[in-house]
């Protein structure tokens, strides 16, 4: 299955790119995501990222599907 | 006429949000308006940069306008509106109205509003210095 990942503010610098097609195994859950971002992006890890998944943060256990937006959100700074 | 949670790149002004929420069963609006700091301690800021996830920013606001409007039953308006992109010294980031018949439930609510804001929100700040840049959070 392909999802999309979006990177806002300092997650988007590390990156170097606003958005990125992920391919994953079948029944791969966000936890899997998350190391397989933090092993592209080491400094990622140290970030504090939330991950919210079709604009609903949840559970690293949550298993991930066909199409999803996942997005890294660093700490907010709004306001 | 715009809606009551709003993400813009056009400069804000609060009297226009107020108009927003008045109507004649109002007789209370309660305001916060964020602007941006240009010294903070010794520190000079030059400018700032906003950047939002805006559908989740919206659907984030959205979310918090109604958290509002069941814990304060009197509460009958709330408008949300934050800029982002590049902002000036001086210039406002945030304006929050709450709307009611009466003041006593405003207050708390605005306090609360604002609170989620900065906790929940997708909305990023990055500060300019004269010397360097840094990503804001108060998380």
């Amino acid at each position: 299955m392909q999802v999309t990942v979006r990177f806002f503010a300092v997650s988007r610098e590390m990156a170097g790119t606003e958005r990125q097609i992920y391919t994953l195994p079948e029944g791969a859950t966000l936890q899997e995501l998350q190391n397989r971002l933090f092993a592209t992006y080491p400094a990622l890890e140290a970030q504090r990222v939330r991950f919210a998944v079709n604009m609903t943060y949840i559970p690293l256990s949550e298993v991930l599907h066909e199409g999803d937006e996942v997005a890294c959100i660093p700490p907010v700074g709004g306001g | 006429m715009a809606g009551l949670i709003e993400i813009t790149e056009q400069a804000i002004s609060a009297d226009e949000v107020i108009a927003r929420v008045v109507k004649p069963t109002v007789g209370a609006v309660t305001t916060f308006v964020g602007v941006v700091r240009g010294m903070t301690g010794e520190r000079e800021t030059l400018y700032l940069e906003y950047e939002a996830y805006p559908e989740m920013a919206i659907k984030t606001l959205q979310q918090i306008a109604d958290e509002v409007r069941a814990r304060w039953p009197d509460v009958n308006e709330v408008a949300i509106v934050h800029r982002v992109g590049r902002l000036e010294i001086g210039e406002t980031a945030l304006v929050i109205a709450l709307a009611a018949a009466h003041r006593a439930q405003t207050f708390d609510a605005l306090r609360y509003t604002i609170d989620r804001i900065k906790e929940i929100t997708p909305i990023w700040k990055k500060e300019f210095w004269a010397d360097g840049a840094a990503w804001r959070s108060e998380q």
